[in-house]
């Protein structure tokens, strides 16, 4: 039986491909007024609009604000049992959008407001069919 | 605005009841603010019954049914955790335009444990939503920008802790040391499990009348609404609290706190400004929010709230006393009474019957504000009408 990686929600990521293509975030851009959002959209909050065409986002940016969980979230949370502590974090994009998204680091001392990330995908848990359910989470960069 | 008063307050002291019904907490609320205002059940015209989470759906037209019927009208609302503020301009609404002269709002909650599907389900399945790591997000970019410590927001605790050890209302009624609060259990960096509200059950009313009823009924100390207006998130999102809860598009500017727009047309409708607050209660979910709060509704600049805090302004002595209740830290939140628990202490701190937490200064004009799920605000401002010409 293969394992099929299927996104955490529809309209919010393109998955990196097996031939090595990159995934991004997906997102809208207001063919009326320009506001850009996080996630695909139907109606535009700025102006109501529905025409809205889809928008692949920048994978780097900068942390702008975090937060580490230290207790379970009630359900439906579907992390580790037992529960491990996780990052959050609003990332900063270069074309100016502010995203909210798991962070890969736990430790808040290790994080820190204006340092670079970069976009990764990780395995968050399966669903009903076995298959990985891929979540998009903001890993500060390595320093090279 | 004006012509309406609050002509009496009651509640059922906030904490954890597993063994009494909602329908006795609220009871004993309505029993309380009727006898608060001297009136009667048949003087009401209109209710409004707030509820959040609790999970009988009938359960406020029931418990009014055994309050005996009278035939008024009976709604029953959900502003989330804004509702005892939303219910008050409903009723000051009611009123102005004319349809009654006197309603009772009362709020009770049981609640237990986090909100558990707000947002969107995904949020949800990654923990993303959780009360305390949403706020503490605001909290940690509140440290970076403004220089705010963990020792700051444990200032904010046990302040809530000093005012409500005096509060019988109160679920926590012990004084708590800065230690205390930063020895307890991190819960959501950088916030410690003593800087959150806590769910709770308990149940408040007020009797909303027009100041016309309020002399032909004969109210023995009516307290003014200046003003009281409920407003939800505008576009553009500000930073970090957008309603749509994970993405911000920061080109057009930095968005207003829903909070500050509510608090501007409260101001306005009131004819006053921040400067003439005397003291207030304002939604304090966790010690981070107090202080942006503060900062949200113009008492102070931003980024001066910790600094204030460190000399005292916001102590029950104060220059401007807030949360002499203690608080949702102190009290405990039951969402659909939380509001109007506001409210109650505020008429007693105006009125002068705040008991050992009554403030040391003369106090005119007190302010509420809550804040709810999603980016809804309430903000009500009371004042005395004792010693006023207009009266």
């Amino acid at each position: 039986m293969t394992i099929a990686q299927v996104s955490l929600r529809d309209g919010m990521m393109k998955l990196p491909g097996e031939a090595g293509e990159k995934g991004t975030l997906l997102g809208s851009r207001c063919g009326n007024c320009g506001e850009r959002f996080f996630v695909i959209r139907e109606i535009c909050e700025s102006c109501q609009s529905t025409s809205l065409e889809d928008i692949q986002l920048s994978a780097t940016g900068s942390l702008y604000a975090f937060s580490v969980m230290y207790y379970p979230p009630p359900p439906p949370y579907r992390g580790p049992d037992p529960f491990v502590p996780f990052g959050i974090g609003w990332v900063e994009l270069p074309e100016g959008l502010l995203v909210y998204l798991p962070l890969t680091e736990s430790n808040p001392r290790k994080l820190q407001v204006g340092m670079k990330m970069d976009l990764t995908f990780g395995v968050f848990t399966e669903d009903e069919q076995g298959n990985d359910i891929i979540v998009p989470l903001f890993a500060p960069r390595q320093e090279e | 605005m004006s012509g309406i008063v609050i002509a009496g307050v009651g509640m059922h002291p906030f904490g954890r009841y597993p063994d009494k019904t909602p329908e006795k907490m609220s009871l004993h609320a309505i029993q309380a603010a009727l006898e608060d205002s001297g009136l009667s059940y048949p003087d009401i015209e209109l209710v409004l019954c707030g509820k959040v989470v609790y999970k009988k759906e009938g359960e406020g037209i029931d418990l009014m049914m055994k309050l005996g019927m009278t035939g008024v009208p009976i709604y029953q609302i959900n502003a989330m955790c804004a509702t005892g503020g939303a219910m008050l301009k409903l009723a000051a609404d009611a009123i102005t335009s004319g349809s009654c002269e006197v309603v009772l709002v009362y709020g009770f909650d049981k609640h237990q444990g986090m909100f558990q599907d707000l947002g969107e389900q995904w949020q949800n399945e990654l923990g993303m939503k959780a009360s305390p790591i949403a706020f503490a997000t605001v909290a940690q970019r509140y440290m970076h920008e403004h220089g705010a410590t963990e020792e700051d927001f444990a200032r904010v605790a046990v302040k809530a802790h000093r005012n409500g050890a005096r509060n019988p209302n109160a679920l926590f009624r012990n004084e708590i040391t800065v230690e205390d609060v930063l020895n307890s259990p991190m819960v959501a960096y950088p916030l410690h499990l003593y800087n959150f509200c806590t769910p709770d059950d308990g149940a408040a009313a007020a009797i909303v009348c027009s100041e016309r009823a309020a002399q032909k009924l004969g109210i023995r100390e009516p307290i003014r609404i200046a003003s009281t207006v409920m407003q939800t998130a505008s576009y553009p999102p500000p930073v970090l609290e957008p309603a749509n809860q994970y993405s911000v598009d920061l080109t057009g500017g930095p968005g207003t706190p829903v909070v500050t727009l509510a608090a501007e047309k409260a101001y306005q409708a009131a004819g006053i400004g921040p400067q003439d607050i005397d003291i207030c209660e304002v939604q304090d979910t966790d010690s981070g929010h107090e202080l942006v709060h503060i900062e949200q509704l113009g008492l102070c600049e931003k980024g001066e709230a910790y600094r204030l805090l460190r000399q005292g302004v916001f102590d029950i002595d104060g220059r401007l006393p807030v949360n002499p209740s203690g608080g949702i830290q102190c009290k405990g939140e039951p969402p659909g009474a939380s509001g109007l628990g506001q409210i109650c202490e505020i008429v007693w701190q105006l009125r002068g019957e705040a008991g050992s937490r009554q403030v040391s200064r003369d106090v005119r004009n007190g302010l509420c504000q809550v804040f709810g799920w999603n980016h809804v605000a309430a903000v009500t401002i009371l004042q005395k009408m004792k010693g006023d010409d207009s009266q």
